[in-house]
């Protein structure tokens, strides 16, 4: 594209974006008739401005808040410039902790080269001196033929602390290694030296916290020195050992720790106290960085609480499969095994010192059988559901239902086979399951691995079906968890077949436990529901529910699971006041069982406040939602999918009270939080997205609401496809928006297109396709489309009055829309009972005072003024006015408005009062 | 300094070239000296505001000197500009560390919720200015002055001698442009992944 095209472009662009909504694409195909490529060019140039990157999302940038290592070199002393009682000769470089030089002795007294490492200025200067002197004492001890000395250590002029060390010309590790195309067994021989070099620190009880390959020099001549033991430590934080190191081996210290993430053990990242382990396993990420070509996790674009999840809960890809083709032959079996024990996650595990790695080591090239085994599949699991016990993500949740899969897979087959062989396969398949179901977190990655998860699962089915066929209650279980899984990743066609027959296995198993009859009954009610076949699901929950009761009694925990999931299914249909029975009987097994401050609890009543702000009763859903939010906060205690969710509900009802700035704010915290969760795309966000543009709307704050709504609606669509609920919902939304925005053919089209999606998911017969007739009405009723603008305010009404005898708040819209309506198309007559009902509805939502009341009884006035019913129509007017001005004041449009009905009753009727 | 500062500022309307050139190394020497002193002179974990930054360099650099109400916003301009070549320079050298861990190069702050910036999304930003100033070289002024010197729509077209609504219909086209290709550029940049063993 050359800048006269552009050029083009440019006033084009502008000039559609000119023109109203609605005739903007007409608009650009006319000035594009005879140039396709300009006519994609500016629509696609148009979807981007409402799509646009969130780096420009902020609408005033005060300013850029810069790192303090914006300039390092600003701080570096120049050669030939004296440190203490050395003078800089050249700088060799600079890490984390600052720059290092080459540097010699300025006063003479030795002709010695050191290098001369010059602390980043900070806090605790005078501290880590202090502390170099406490420790210099154990470091001197440090003699090695591996560990370059520390000689020295002060403060420079300006107060900043530098340290002098033995001066090793070499290179760090791994480019020696590539630089010489050393073999495996050459690299294991130096990771072997390295060890015993750390070994006798570790005698000494100084432990290194800083190992990587930058900090393991090999000289010239193929020597391995160890630099910069012991400066961690003085670096950190405050520090104070826990319990007596000399009869502790295991030296462990806490506090700020010096480090190198990629290169941190997950105890360093979380800042628990570090150990020799922690040395340990450095020296497995070094070992595995050596073998392999690369390091085990990749962190590029992380932040520093993604790395800690990362290295604390993701397992390590095997070395012989991340290796190149070459090499994997040679790493598969015992390095395997040798790395991943270095590198276990909980410290105890990984080998007991680096004595013992290097033993290992030693033991392979050998030939000799090693010691370390594979990881088992039982401990890993259990290990596994306590760390994710309070799961973040769908992802976490799926993971656990794998682990146990696998887990219950290797303990009921040990039986018929030789139980170690099948740990160490399991365990295999188990970290091959787990790493990449993990890489599903990644959002980058979200689209191509899940297929990946998805193969996965069906070759698990496959085998289950395969294998399994000499073992029905094995299968019908093994069955039943799979489907979950399905279920769980929204698979819900290949959740069929299997919860199905894991249902009529154990029906027709002679000794099926009753339980497990009811758990596959559960498990098919949730899929049921899942695909919106509610009556289905409600009658398995209670044929669940039945047999739960019967051997269980009627106030065990797995009844209240029942009837809480049951409730829902009501709920979704609209039987308010069944499940509210249902919710009731759940939450008092659940808060007798569990008490008050119990996640369980505080999610039935999370419902029952859903039901009644169903029910329109505000308070009581407010009231119960903050509830349901402070169990959560207290039991969560950071971010946590309930705990998003319960923020958002309750600015939902904040927003609905009125309370905006509240709602704004809670739901502003919702969405961060979800975000923060999710990585940004999700079915949560959607939702967080679509509610705040509610909310936006309400405050008839219509710009702002627009995006918002249209990416809510795009994600839902995204995740849920068009035939949702949900889906329906954001249209509805936007909708509103658009038609306050004076866009009513598009609200219009996304309204009608809502309601045939409600009735398809619904059922005709539901309240909320009451609401979306009455949402479309209002678009036609604004676009000017009248006649299909009565038909659907009048099928809401008569669907609400159906559906509730006693009346409804919702009908208050519909039935002052259609009165509007009968007003301009001349039938005043008509308009008399629907207002008179929709004043009876409004007192008895609100009250007497609320400004509904008047503004309706003003426009009841209006209609009788047209019917020429005057002397009825004049109080109705005076009054509605006078307390409109009271309540609005006097520039209000709604005061105005029965301002102008008066004046047209006093011009019609030919006098003043 | 070869010429009074404020007479090369005075030379800037309309961006003349030769100007920019001789004025920026000034600016960002100064920019420079400036964050250098305050890393000196301030605790370990103290962040600098650029938009403090860029006034405090201006009111350094024209101490002596009589401003007149344009010229401060050309200086404003040349300050973003310098501001945005010390930040990708310092988003190239983070990017180049980056196995060794993935800290933010900057946050945001726009009085809501901070939001960090990574190098390798400074670094795409960088590189799609650079093709929208062959389309125009305005256009990627306005976002420049926008996005790394924090201006007002109102200093911006003081700067380049435009009007408001100018500066708006720029920012609007620029920022749907830049939207898009940033979208291919991470598209393009997604790692591959393997298949399943």
């Amino acid at each position: 594209m050359d800048a006269t095209r552009w050029t083009q472009i440019n006033a084009l662009f502008n000039a559609v974006l000119e023109q109203p909504v609605t005739t903007r694409d007409a608009f650009l195909q006319t000035a594009c008739k005879d140039d396709p490529d300009l006519l994609a060019e500016v629509r696609s140039l148009l979807a981007a401005d409402a799509d646009a990157h969130p780096l420009f999302d902020s609408l005033a940038l005060d300013a850029m808040v810069l790192p303090a290592d914006l300039l390092p070199e600003g701080i570096l002393p120049a050669a030939g410039e004296r440190v203490g009682p050395y003078r800089i000769v050249r700088p060799l470089g600079h890490g984390g902790m600052g720059a290092v030089f080459l540097a010699e002795r300025a006063d003479g007294q030795f002709e010695q080269q050191v290098a001369l490492k010059l602390i980043r200025n900070g806090a605790g200067s005078a501290q880590i001196v202090r502390r170099f002197q406490s420790e210099r004492q154990i470091l001197a001890r440090l003699q090695h033929p591996h560990i370059a000395r520390l000689l020295d250590g002060g403060l420079t002029e300006d107060g900043r602390p530098f340290f002098a060390m033995e001066y090793i010309d070499g290179v760090p590790l791994d480019q020696y290694c590539e630089a010489h195309g050393s073999t495996i067994e050459e690299r294991i021989q130096l990771i072997r030296v390295a060890c015993d070099a750390v070994q006798s620190a570790h005698r000494q009880l100084v432990v290194h916290r800083d190992l990587k390959p930058a900090n393991i020099l090999v000289t010239s001549d193929g020597q391995v020195k160890l630099l910069d033991f012991g400066i961690a430590k003085m670096l950190s934080g405050v520090d104070h050992a826990i319990g007596d190191p000399m009869n502790n081996p295991a030296l462990t210290q806490t506090g700020h720790a010096v480090m190198t993430p990629a290169y941190a053990a997950p105890e360093q990242l979380r800042h628990e106290p570090v150990s020799t382990a922690t040395d340990v396993y450095a020296l497995g990420i070094v070992l595995y960085e050596l073998l392999v070509g690369e390091r085990p996790f990749d962190f590029s674009g992380c932040s520093p609480a993604e790395i800690e999840r990362i290295v604390s809960s993701q397992p390590p890809r095997l070395p012989s499969m991340a290796a190149p083709a070459n090499r994997k032959r040679q790493l598969k079996g015992d390095l395997d095994t040798i790395v991943l024990k270095a590198l276990r996650k909980e410290p105890e595990r990984r080998y007991a010192s680096a004595e013992a790695l290097a033993a290992d080591l030693q033991r392979h090239v050998d030939g000799r059988p090693v010691q370390a085994r594979p990881d088992t599949a039982g401990y890993r699991t259990r290990k596994f559901i306590q760390r994710h016990r309070a799961g973040v993500t769908t992802t976490a949740a799926v993971l656990v239902l794998i682990a146990a899969l696998v887990s219950f897979y290797t303990t009921q087959l040990a039986q018929e086979r030789d139980r170690a062989q099948l740990e160490a396969v399991t365990a295999t398949q188990v970290s091959g399951f787990l790493q990449d179901l993990f890489a599903m977190s990644d959002p980058s990655e979200t689209g191509g691995t899940e297929v990946t998860a998805r193969m996965l699962l069906d070759e698990g089915a496959a085998r289950i079906e395969r294998e399994l066929t000499g073992q029905p209650a094995v299968q019908a279980r093994m069955m039943q968890v799979m489907g979950e899984v399905y279920l769980t990743v929204g698979a819900l066609d290949a959740a069929d077949p299997l919860l199905e027959r894991s249902l009529t296995l154990r029906r027709t198993l002679p000794d099926a436990p009753p339980l497990d009859v009811a758990a596959s009954l559960s498990s098919l009610a949730g899929l049921r529901y899942e695909t919106g076949a509610y009556a289905t699901a409600d009658s398995l929950y209670r044929a669940a529910l039945t047999i739960q009761e019967e051997h269980q009694g009627p106030d065990d925990p797995v009844v209240a699971a029942t009837l809480h999931r049951l409730g829902w299914v009501l709920f979704r249909q609209g039987k308010f006041e069944q499940a509210d029975a249902l919710y009731q009987r759940a939450l008092a097994i659940r808060t007798t069982q569990f008490g008050e401050a119990d996640p369980q609890t505080a999610s039935t009543l999370s419902h029952i406040a859903g039901l009644r702000y169903e029910q329109d009763d505000l308070d009581a859903a407010e009231t119960l939602y903050r509830r349901a939010l402070s169990v959560r906060q207290a039991h969560f205690e950071k971010d946590h999918r309930d705990v998003a969710t319960s923020l958002n509900d309750l600015a939902m009802v904040l927003g609905d009270k009125g309370a905006f700035d509240e709602a704004e704010a809670y739901y502003r915290e919702a969405l961060a939080m979800r975000e923060r969760l999710y990585d940004g795309h999700h079915a949560d966000v959607a939702h967080s997205l679509s509610t705040l543009a509610h909310l936006y709307w309400l405050k008839r704050e219509y710009a702002t609401a627009e995006p918002f709504a249209r990416r809510g609606l795009a994600m839902r669509i995204d995740v849920f496809g068009e035939e949702h609920l949900a889906t329906a919902a954001s249209m509805a939304t936007l909708s509103r928006i658009l038609d306050a925005l004076g866009d009513h053919a598009e609200a219009a089209d996304i309204a009608r297109r809502a309601l045939e999606i409600i009735k398809a998911t619904m059922g005709a017969e539901h309240p909320y396709v009451a609401s979306f007739h009455s949402l479309l009405a209002a678009a036609l009723h604004a676009a000017g489309t009248l006649t299909d603008a009565e038909h659907h305010y009048r099928q809401s009404l008569t669907l609400n009055r159906t559906l509730f005898p006693e009346g409804n708040t919702t009908m208050i819209g519909a039935l002052t829309g259609l009165g509007g309506l009968l007003m301009e198309t001349g039938r005043p007559a008509e308009v008399e009972p629907l207002l008179r009902e929709a004043i009876a509805l409004a007192i008895n939502r609100w009250s007497e005072d609320h400004w509904q009341v008047p503004d309706l009884r003003s426009r009841l006035g209006a209609s009788l003024t047209e019917a020429g019913r005057y002397a009825e129509a004049e109080p109705l007017l005076v009054e509605s006015h006078a307390t409109l001005l009271t309540s609005l004041g006097p520039d209000h449009a709604r005061v105005l408005r029965a301002q102008e009905r008066l004046d047209r009753l006093y011009a019609l009727r030919g006098h003043q009062p | 300094m070869s010429q009074p500062f404020t007479a090369l500022l005075d030379d800037l309307t309309g961006g003349n070239r030769t100007v920019i050139d001789a004025v920026l190394p000034q600016v960002y020497d100064e920019l420079r000296a400036l964050a250098r002193h305050k890393l000196r002179n301030e605790r370990a974990n103290h962040t600098l505001n650029t938009t403090a930054l860029v006034h405090e360099a201006y009111e350094k650099l024209v101490q002596q000197e009589r401003m007149t109400w344009q010229n401060r916003a050309h200086f404003f301009g040349v300050a973003a500009l310098s501001m945005r070549r010390i930040l990708i320079n310092h988003a190239h050298r983070r990017n180049a560390l980056k196995r060794g861990g993935g800290a933010p190069v900057a946050t945001f702050e726009d009085g809501m919720a901070p939001r960090a910036v990574h190098a390798a999304e400074l670094i795409d930003l960088d590189n799609a200015l650079q093709r929208l100033e062959q389309l125009s070289e305005r256009q990627a002024k306005v976002v420049t002055y926008r996005f790394f010197g924090g201006l007002t729509q109102k200093e911006i077209a003081e700067a380049l001698g435009i009007s408001v609504p100018t500066v708006r219909r720029d920012w609007r086209l620029a920022r749907a442009w830049l939207s898009r290709e940033l979208g291919r550029d991470a598209a393009s940049s997604k790692p591959s992944t393997d298949p399943p063993a």
